[in-house]
C-alpha cells in the first residue's frame, strides 16, 4: 500500500509525502504524481521517511524522470530515506545520478542553492 | 423380417381390396344360389366374414399411414380425412349416377347390379369411417394419460367384439342392439371430450379446422343417408341394420367431429390470448436459449425488445443499453430517435407511477416505472430496468396509445423478459472472460516453455570449479536469468542479472538481454566495454520505466583470475576458504538502462579476485535478500552470509540446497513474492 500526498510548500516548492511501500502496483500512482509535479515546478520535495519498502518498479519511476529532470532543469530531492531505502538506491548507482538527503532542511538548502 | 409403415400399408391396402372382391362374389353368388334355390349353398356370414377383414386390414393401412406420417401438424391430418372424404364421395356420386342413368331399364331392378352398388358404398363408407378412425384416435389421445389411453383401448376392443354381434344377433333394433349402440354413443361422447389439440390451434388454423370439420362431418351423413336409402341397403343379401360396428362407427366419428366444431368455434374468442402467451413461452425460451446459439449481446437485446413489444402490444418502444464510456447505444421499435427525445422530456412533467410499493420515490427517473405522458401519438409509458450483478445495464421503454395501458401481467412478464435477458448477457460476458482467461493461460504457458530454454540447463565450466545454479518465478514466467559463454579454454564468461518488473513484460526484456549477451561475446571486448555496450545495446530495447540489473564476470583459468563489473546488481558474496570469511563486493555500478548514453561508461567499474581453492561465489538476485517471512521481516544480507560460512565444506550443490532451504524455511507460510536466483561456484 503506498499513501501520496502532494502540496505546496513556500516558495514554489512542491513536495510530495511518499509512505508506505512502493510496489509494482503502487508505483503507478508515484509516477502520477512526480509526473504532474515536473510539469508545473522545477523545485520538488520528495519526503521519503516513510518508504518502507521500494521494489525495482518504484526505482524505476525515480529513473524515468531523471532525463527529464536534467533538460528541464528542475530540481529533485528526495529525503528522509531509511537505510535499507537507501542500500536499494546505491545498488542500483541511483544515488550518482538523484540527490538524495538526510533531512527537509538540507533538502531545501540544496533547492535553493540551485536558485542562486 | 421387419416390416416398415411403408410396406405394411400396401400389403394391408392390397388384402383389404381382395377381401373387398371376395365379399362382392361371395355376396353375388348367395344372391344366385336365392335366386336359383340352391340348397346347402355358401353360409350367408361368408361376406361378412370378409368384410370384417376388409375393416381390419383397412384399419392396419391407415393406422400404417398415420404413423408414419410422424411429424404432421393436425391441420395436415384434417386436410387427409377431408380429401378421402371427397374422393369416397366423388366415387359414390358416380355409381349413383350409373344408378339414375339406369332408372327405367330392366337393369334398374336387377339384385346383382343393385348388390355391386350396395357393396361399393359399403366399402367407400367403410373406408371413409376408418380414415377418420384413425386420425381421430390421434387426435383423441393428444396429449394423452394413462387413464385414457385405457379408455380408449376399451373402446377400441368393443368394436372388434362388436363385430360378433352378427353372429349372435338376428332381431332388429331389439332391446341388445339398442344397448350397444347406447354403450357406443355414451363412449363417443366421453372420448369426445378429449380435445386438447384445438387449444394449439391459432385463431386461422381454427378456423380452417372449422370448415373441414363441417365438410368431413356433411360426408359422414351423405354416407349414413345414402346406405340407408340404398335399395341394396335392404335388397343385400345379409341385414346391414345387423352391422352394429359401421353403426357404431358412424355414431363416434360424427360425435367427435361436431363436438371438435363446437368447441373450436367457441375457442375462437381467447385464441389470441392463448396465441400471446404461447408466443410469450417462445420467446422467453428464446431468450434463455440465445447464449448457446452464438447469438452476441446484441441480437439478445433485439430479442428482449422485440419480445416485449409483442407481449404487451406496445405501439412503440426503445432499449438504452448503457456502455461505459459512450453514449448509450438505443435500439428502437416503430419509434424514431427524434420522437424518443421528446417522450424522454415530456416524461419529465408526468407523473410518475410505482410499479411497487417497496421502489424508493427518489431514484424513480432511473428505476422501474409506469406513468401517462401527455402526447398526442402515445399516453403511457412502462420503463423497466436491466440489472446485471447490481450493475443497471440498460433501460427498456414501451409505450401505448391509451392510458393506463399496462397492466399487472404485463409487468410481470416484462420482468421476467428483462431478468432472463440479463442473465442472458451476463453469461455471454462470463462466457467471454472466461475465454479470454483461458487464452492468458495458454499465453503464459508458452512463455513459460520458452523462458525455461533461454535458461541453460548446463552452465560452461573448467575442470577446476563446480558450478550450481537455482531459479524459482514468483509467477509464470519471471524475469530472473543467468547465462554462460566460454569464449576459449582460458576464459568463461558469466552472468546473473534481474529485470524490473515482474512476468512477462520482464521475461520479454530477459529474452533480449540473452541475446545482447551472447552477441557481444562473440567480440573480443574488455569487461568495461562490453558493460558499456550491453547498456548502449539494452537502452535501445527497454521501456522507459524499466532497467536490468545484472553482473557480469570472466573467470581466467590460467592466471585464477575473477574479473568482474556490476552492473547494479546486488553485490557478489565471496568465501575466502583461508580465513572462512564472506563478504560482499560492494563494487560501484549502475543498473543497465538506468542512463542510457555514454554518460553510462563513467559509472563502470572493474574488480579483480584472484581465486583459490576452496573459495566459493555466490551470485545471486534481490528475490533472495528481500524475501520476507510472517512478521515481514526479509532475509536479507546477514542470513546469507552466515549461511555459506557455516556451509562452504559442502559441495556446490549442497551449499545451494542449504541456501534454498534456508530461505524456505525462513519465509514459512508466506511463498516468496519475487523470482528467485542462485549461481554457485565453487574453487577447486
Amino acid at each position: 500500500m503506498i499513501d501520496i500526498k502532494n502540496e505546496l510548500e513556500e516558495e514554489g516548492v512542491y513536495l510530495i509525502k511518499v509512505s508506505g511501500e512502493v510496489d509494482a502496483s503502487s508505483s503507478i500512482f508515484l509516477d502520477q504524481s512526480i509526473g504532474e509535479a515536473v510539469e508545473k515546478y522545477d523545485k520538488i520535495l520528495i519526503d521519503c521517511e516513510k518508504i518502507e519498502y521500494i521494489s525495482s518498479a518504484g526505482l524505476g519511476v525515480f529513473m524515468s524522470y531523471i532525463n527529464e529532470l536534467e533538460e528541464k532543469k528542475i530540481g529533485l530531492v528526495l529525503y528522509g530515506l531509511s537505510d535499507k531505502v537507501l542500500h536499494v538506491f546505491q545498488i542500483l548507482g541511483l544515488d550518482k545520478l538523484l540527490k538524495l538527503v538526510d533531512t527537509k532542511s538540507e533538502a531545501k538548502e540544496f533547492l535553493n542553492g540551485i536558485s542562486l | 423380417m421387419a416390416l416398415s409403415g411403408k410396406n405394411i400399408a400396401t400389403i394391408s391396402v392390397v388384402f383389404s381390396a381382395i377381401s373387398w372382391m371376395i365379399m362382392l362374389a361371395s355376396s353375388l353368388l348367395i344372391q344366385f344360389e336365392k335366386v336359383n334355390m340352391v340348397q346347402n349353398g355358401l353360409p350367408i356370414f361368408v361376406p361378412y366374414v370378409f368384410y370384417i377383414f376388409f375393416v381390419l386390414l383397412l384399419y392396419v393401412f391407415y393406422r400404417a399411414q398415420v404413423l408414419s406420417a410422424d411429424g404432421i401438424n393436425v391441420i395436415d391430418l384434417l386436410w387427409r380425412v377431408f380429401v378421402t372424404g371427397l374422393v369416397a364421395t366423388l366415387l359414390s356420386l358416380l355409381a349413383r349416377y350409373f344408378l339414375m342413368a339406369l332408372e327405367g331399364s330392366q337393369h334398374a331392378n336387377n339384385p346383382y347390379f343393385l348388390i355391386i352398388i350396395f357393396e361399393v358404398h359399403l366399402g367407400l363408407a367403410t373406408a371413409y369411417l376408418i380414415s377418420i378412425f384413425v386420425v381421430w384416435k390421434r387426435l383423441v389421445l393428444y396429449q394423452k394419460n394413462r387413464k385414457l389411453l385405457r379408455i380408449w383401448q376399451f373402446f377400441e376392443t368393443s368394436f372388434f367384439f362388436s363385430f360378433l354381434f352378427f353372429f349372435f344377433h338376428k332381431g332388429y333394433f331389439d332391446i341388445s342392439f339398442n344397448l350397444i349402440l347406447g354403450f357406443f354413443a355414451i363412449m363417443s361422447f366421453v372420448l369426445s371430450a378429449n380435445l386438447k389439440w384445438v387449444a394449439y390451434l391459432n385463431y386461422r388454423q381454427k378456423w380452417n379446422s372449422i370448415l373441414l370439420l363441417l365438410l368431413i362431418a356433411f360426408y359422414i351423413l351423405y354416407f349414413l343417408r345414402t346406405i340407408h336409402d340404398l335399395p341394396g341397403f335392404i335388397a343385400a343379401t345379409y341385414d346391414m341394420t345387423q352391422n352394429i360396428t359401421l353403426l357404431a362407427l358412424f355414431a363416434f366419428t360424427f360425435v367427435y367431429s361436431v363436438f371438435s366444431m363446437l368447441v373450436l368455434l367457441f375457442n375462437l374468442p381467447t385464441s389470441s390470448v392463448f396465441e400471446q402467451k404461447f408466443e410469450e413461452v417462445i420467446n422467453f425460451q428464446r431468450l434463455s436459449q440465445s447464449r448457446n446459439t452464438g447469438h452476441d449481446e446484441k441480437q439478445v437485446y433485439d430479442i428482449l425488445l422485440e419480445s416485449s413489444v409483442s407481449a404487451v402490444m406496445a405501439n412503440g418502444a426503445w432499449l438504452e443499453v448503457y456502455n461505459d464510456e459512450d453514449a448509450p447505444m438505443v435500439l428502437y421499435h416503430k419509434i424514431s430517435p427524434k420522437r424518443r427525445l421528446e417522450i424522454l422530456e415530456k416524461l419529465q412533467k408526468a407523473k410518475i407511477k410505482k410499479l411497487r410499493s417497496s421502489d424508493p420515490v427518489k431514484d424513480m427517473q432511473t428505476r422501474r416505472f409506469m406513468a401517462n405522458i401527455n402526447d398526442l401519438e402515445y399516453r403511457s409509458i412502462l420503463a423497466f430496468p436491466l440489472y446485471v450483478q447490481n450493475r443497471e445495464l440498460g433501460m427498456l421503454y414501451l409505450l401505448k396509445d391509451l392510458y393506463d395501458g399496462f397492466n399487472k401481467e404485463m409487468i410481470e412478464i416484462i420482468r421476467t423478459f428483462a431478468n432472463q435477458a440479463s442473465i442472458s448477457v451476463e453469461n455471454f460476458k462470463l462466457l467471454k472472460e472466461a475465454i479470454d482467461n483461458e487464452r492468458y493461460k495458454e499465453q503464459l504457458k508458452i512463455a513459460k516453455s520458452f523462458q525455461k530454454i533461454l535458461l541453460p540447463e548446463n552452465l560452461d565450466r573448467f575442470d577446476d570449479f563446480e558450478i550450481a545454479a537455482y531459479s524459482k518465478a514468483a509467477a509464470e514466467v519471471g524475469g530472473d536469468f543467468y547465462d554462460s559463454y566460454k569464449s576459449d579454454d582460458d576464459r568463461i564468461a558469466l552472468t546473473i542479472g534481474d529485470v524490473s518488473g515482474k512476468g512477462t513484460s520482464a521475461a520479454f526484456s530477459m529474452s533480449q538481454m540473452k541475446a545482447i549477451f551472447q552477441s557481444l561475446n562473440m567480440i573480443d571486448l574488455p569487461l568495461h566495454e562490453f558493460t558499456n555496450k550491453t547498456n548502449l545495446a539494452l537502452g535501445k530495447c527497454l521501456e522507459r520505466t524499466l532497467f536490468i540489473t545484472a553482473i557480469f564476470l570472466r573467470i581466467y583459468k590460467s592466471i585464477k583470475t575473477i574479473e568482474y563489473s556490476r552492473a547494479g546488481h546486488c553485490p557478489l558474496l565471496y568465501y575466502t576458504a583461508h580465513d572462512n570469511m564472506a563478504n560482499y563486493l560492494e563494487l560501484p555500478g549502475m543498473g543497465l538502462g538506468v542512463l542510457r548514453d555514454v554518460r553510462y561508461e563513467n559509472h563502470i567499474q572493474v574488480g579483480n579476485i584472484l581465486y583459490r581453492k576452496g573459495d566459493i561465489l555466490v551470485m545471486y538476485t534481490d528475490g533472495i535478500i528481500e524475501a520476507r517471512n510472517e512478521s515481514n521481516e526479509e532475509y536479507g544480507y546477514d542470513r546469507l552470509k552466515k549461511i555459506i560460512e557455516s556451509s562452504a565444506t559442502e559441495t556446490c550443490e549442497e551449499i545451494e540446497n542449504s541456501i534454498v532451504k534456508s530461505v524456505f524455511n525462513f519465509c514459512g507460510a508466506r511463498t516468496p513474492d519475487d523470482d528467485f536466483t542462485l549461481v554457485i561456484i565453487k574453487f577447486k
